[in-house]
C-alpha cells in the first residue's frame, strides 16, 4: 500500500476567543458553558469543603459529591463536540483524550470500583480537579467577555506546574490501589472460547492504561509549559515545521 | 560545473548563490549514506524486536530452560527439516520456511558462517521471564535488513551530513520542494538563482521501510500458527490446531504478505525514494501489533471457528478474499505498465484487457477497494473481532489515503473520468 507524504503537525490555540469571525450565538452559548462549569466545580468544592469541616474525615466524602461529580465531568464532553464544530480552536483529539481519560477515571474506576472510593488519592486528584476547573473554565469566561484579570492568567499557566504532577500522582494510585479488587472480582473482562474470538482483561487494561502515563504525561505537561512561555512570558517560539 | 560563490549556513536556511546554468537540481545534491542508514535501520529492527516482548507479563518461564528446545534439534516441519539443529547456525544456507521448495531468500546466501552458535548457552539477552522469540530472529531480521538495504545502490564515501535525500531544496521558504529532475533552465529564476535548503530530518528508503513492515506480520504469525513456546500455556507448545480454518487462515495470511514483500520487489515503482525515519517505527507497530493480536485468537487453542454459517461462511470468504487478491494484483500490474521505467510521467490509470481492472470504470483507487475486500474475506473467514478491528482501521486509512489521491487526479487532469469514486463504487 502506498501511503502518503507526512501529514502536517496539529497545533494547539489555548486562546479559544482569536476567531473574530465567531458568530454572537456561539460566543453566547460559550459563555454561559463555562459559567455554568465554573460554578459546577466551585459547588463541588464547597460540597468537598463543608463535608471536610463537618466530618473531619474524608472517609464518606466521595460518596456525598460522587452524582455532581459525575454529572459535571461527563458535561465536559461537549467541549469535545466545540472544538469538532469549530467554534473553539483546539484539536479534536487532544481534548477528546483529556475528556476520555476524565471520564474512565469518573465511571470506570472510581464509581465501579466501590472499595476505593475511601482511598486518599482519591481525595487528592479531586482536590487537584476541582482546583484546575475552577480556574480553567474562569479563565475562558473572563477571555469570553474580553475582561481577563492578570491573576486567573497568572494562575492557569503556572498552577499546572504543581497540580498536573500531583494529579497524575493521585490517579495512578487510584488505579493501582483498584487493582486487586479487578483481578479478585474479574470485572469487565471477557474470556475464551467465545464466537468473537476475543479476550478482554481489565486488569491487564489498567496496568497498560497505567505505563501510557508515562510517555503521555511529559508531552502534556511539556506542551503547557510551551504555551506558558509563550503566553506569560511572551516568548515567541519557532515551532519545528517539517 | 557551477560556481558556488557564497555559502550561509544558519539553523534553518541555507541560501545558496548559483549561476544558472544547464545543470539539474539532483547533481547539486550528495549521494546517499549507507552506513548511516544502514546503522539506523539495524538498532531499528533489534530496538523494535527488544520493544515487542514486553506484551506478556505473567506466566512466562526463564529463557534459559526455553533455549534447550531449540538447542536439542527439534524438527519443526513434518518434512523433517529442523530450524535449529543443536549448536550451529540457525540459519543454514537454503533453509526453506515454507513448504518445501519455496525458499525465502536465494539459496547459498548464509547469513550467519556456519558453525557459529548465536546462543551459546547460558547467555541470555533478555531479562529473565521476558524471552518470547526464537533466539537469533532478531539477529535474522536486522540481519535481512541490513542485506537488502546493502542492494541498494549507494557509494561508500564518508558521509556528508545532509545528503540527498534530506534536502529539500525550494525556490521560496514556504514553497514546494524543487523535484530531482526539474533543470535549472525551466525553473523561473534569472541570471543569478536563489535556493533555500530545508532539513527533511533522517530518512529512510520505501523499499527498507515496506520491507520491514511486512515481513514482520509473515513471520510473526507463523511463530503464532506453529505455538512457540511461552506465548500459549506449555502443553500446547508446537501443537497444531485441529481446525481447518485455522490452516486456511494461516496460508491466506502468509500469502497475503508474502505478495507483498514480492511486489515491493519486483512490481511497485516509488516516485519517492525516501520517507522520514519515524515513520518505520509508525508503521512497524501498527502491522507488527496488529499482526501478532490477531495471529493471538486465530491460533489460540480455544479459537472457535465460524459458527454462524459454518463451512459455507468459510468457502465464500475464501472465494472473497482470493478474488480479492488477484485483483489487487492486476491492479499493482498495471498502475506499473502506466509508466515506463525511470520515467516519473503520470498518468490517468485505465481499464484494461485484465477484468480485474475494469474497477477503475466506477474507482480511482481499486488497489485500496480489493485489499479492504481480501481482509473483509479473512474476516469472514476467521470470525475473529481483532480482525474485523484491523480491517477497519485500515479502511478508515484507505479512505483518506484514496479520497487524497482522488482529489489529486481530479486537480492535475481536467478530463478526469466523472463517474469514478475514490475507493467504493457510488459511495465513498
Amino acid at each position: 500500500m502506498a501511503s502518503m507524504e507526512e501529514d502536517g503537525s496539529v497545533e494547539e490555540k489555548d486562546n479559544n476567543n482569536k476567531k473574530r469571525t465567531k458568530s454572537a450565538i456561539a460566543v453566547a452559548w460559550l459563555t454561559f458553558y463555562n459559567i455554568a462549569m465554573t460554578a459546577g466545580w466551585l459547588v463541588l468544592a464547597m460540597a468537598m469543603m463543608r463535608f471536610y469541616l463537618q466530618k473531619a474525615t474524608h472517609k464518606g466524602l466521595y460518596k456525598s459529591i460522587a452524582r455532581t461529580l459525575k454529572f459535571f465531568q461527563t458535561v465536559a464532553l461537549v467541549e469535545v463536540g466545540h472544538c469538532a464544530i469549530g467554534i473553539v480552536r483546539t484539536s479534536v483529539i487532544v481534548t477528546g483524550v483529556q475528556v476520555c481519560s476524565r471520564i474512565f477515571m469518573v465511571w470506570f474506576i472510581t464509581n465501579s470500583i466501590k472499595q476505593i472510593q475511601n482511598e486518599e488519592s482519591v481525595i487528592l486528584f479531586l482536590v487537584v480537579w476541582t482546583l484546575t476547573e475552577i480556574t480553567r473554565y474562569s479563565f475562558y469566561t473572563f477571555n469570553l467577555l474580553n475582561h481577563l484579570p492578570y491573576f486567573i492568567k497568572w494562575a492557569r499557566y503556572n498552577m499546572f506546574i504543581i497540580m498536573y504532577p500531583l494529579g497524575v500522582a493521585g490517579e495512578l494510585l487510584t488505579i493501582y490501589a483498584a487493582l486487586p479488587f479487578v483481578r479478585k472480582t474479574g470485572m469487565l473482562s471477557m474470556r475464551l472460547p467465545n464466537k468473537y474470538n476475543i479476550s478482554f482483561d481489565y486488569y491487564y487494561f489498567l496496568i497498560i492504561v497505567m505505563l501510557s502515563y508515562i510517555p503521555l504525561f511529559p508531552q502534556l505537561f511539556f506542551h503547557m509549559l510551551r504555551q506558558r512561555r509563550k503566553v506569560l512570558l511572551g516568548e515567541i517560539i519557532v515551532e519545528k515545521d517539517e | 560545473h557551477y560556481t558556488a560563490s557564497t555559502r550561509q549556513a544558519h539553523s534553518k536556511h541555507i541560501l545558496l548563490q548559483l549561476n544558472s546554468l544547464q545543470y539539474t537540481v539532483f547533481q547539486i545534491a550528495k549521494e546517499f549514506t549507507l552506513p548511516v542508514v544502514c546503522v539506523s535501520v539495524f538498532f531499528l529492527c533489534l530496538s523494535l524486536y527488544l520493544s515487542g516482548l514486553s506484551l506478556y507479563l505473567s506466566g512466562l518461564s526463564l529463557y534459559l530452560s526455553g533455549l534447550s528446545l531449540y538447542l536439542s534439534g527439534l524438527s519443526l516441519y513434518p518434512s523433517g527439516l529442523s530450524l535449529y539443529p543443536s549448536g550451529l547456525s540457525l540459519y543454514p544456507p537454503g533453509l526453506s520456511l515454507y513448504p518445501p521448495g519455496l525458499s525465502l531468500y536465494p539459496p547459498g546466501l548464509s547469513l550467519y558462517p556456519p558453525g557459529l552458535s548465536l546462543y551459546p548457552p547460558g547467555l541470555s539477552l533478555y531479562p529473565p521471564g521476558l524471552s518470547l522469540y526464537p533466539p537469533g530472529l532478531s539477529l535474522y531480521l536486522s540481519g535481512l535488513s541490513l542485506y537488502l538495504s546493502g542492494s541498494l545502490p549507494c557509494p561508500s564515501v564518508s558521509d556528508p551530513q545532509w545528503y540527498a535525500a534530506r534536502q529539500s531544496i525550494r525556490l521560496d521558504p514556504k514553497g514546494k520542494s524543487l523535484k530531482d529532475e526539474d533543470v535549472l533552465q525551466h525553473l523561473p529564476v534569472g541570471t543569478t538563482a536563489t535556493f533555500y535548503f530545508r532539513d527533511l530530518g533522517a530518512q529512510i528508503s520505501w523499499v527498507t521501510v515496506f520491507l520491514t513492515e511486512y515481513g514482520g506480520p509473515l513471520l510473526l504469525y507463523l511463530m503464532f500458527y506453529f505455538r512457540a513456546p511461552f506465548i500459549y500455556a506449555p502443553k500446547y507448545d508446537f501443537t497444531t490446531s485441529k481446525h481447518w480454518v485455522v490452516h486456511l487462515a494461516c496460508m491466506c495470511h502468509s500469502f497475503h504478505y508474502l505478495k507483498r514483500l514480492l511486489e515491493t520487489l519486483f512490481v511497485h515503482r516509488f516516485s519517492h525514494g525516501t520517507m522520514p525515519l519515524r515513520n518505520i517505527f509508525k508503521n512497524c507497530t501498527y502491522y507488527w501489533g496488529f499482526a501478532a493480536w490477531m495471529a493471538y485468537y486465530i491460533n489460540h487453542p480455544l479459537y472457535t471457528p465460524p459458527t454462524i454459517y459454518g463451512e459455507q461462511q468459510v468457502r465464500i470468504a475464501l472465494i472473497i478474499f482470493l478474488f480479492c487478491q488477484v485483483g489487487n494484483f492486476s491492479i499493482h500490474i498495471a498502475l506499473r505498465n502506466l509508466r515506463p521505467p525511470g520515467s516519473k510521467t503520470r498518468k490517468i490509470p485505465y481499464p484494461t484487457k485484465n477484468p480485474f481492472t475494469w474497477i477503475f470504470l466506477l474507482v480511482s483507487c481499486p488497489n485500496y477497494t480489493y485489499e479492504l475486500g481480501s481482509w473483509f474475506g479473512f474476516t469472514l473467514m476467521t470470525q475473529c473481532l481483532p480482525v474485523a478491528f484491523f480491517t477497519a482501521v485500515g479502511f478508515i486509512q484507505m479512505t483518506v489515503w484514496a479520497k487524497g489521491k482522488h482529489r489529486s487526479y481530479l486537480k492535475e487532469f481536467r478530463d478526469y473520468p466523472p463517474l469514478r469514486s475514490p475507493i467504493l463504487p457510488f459511495v465513498l
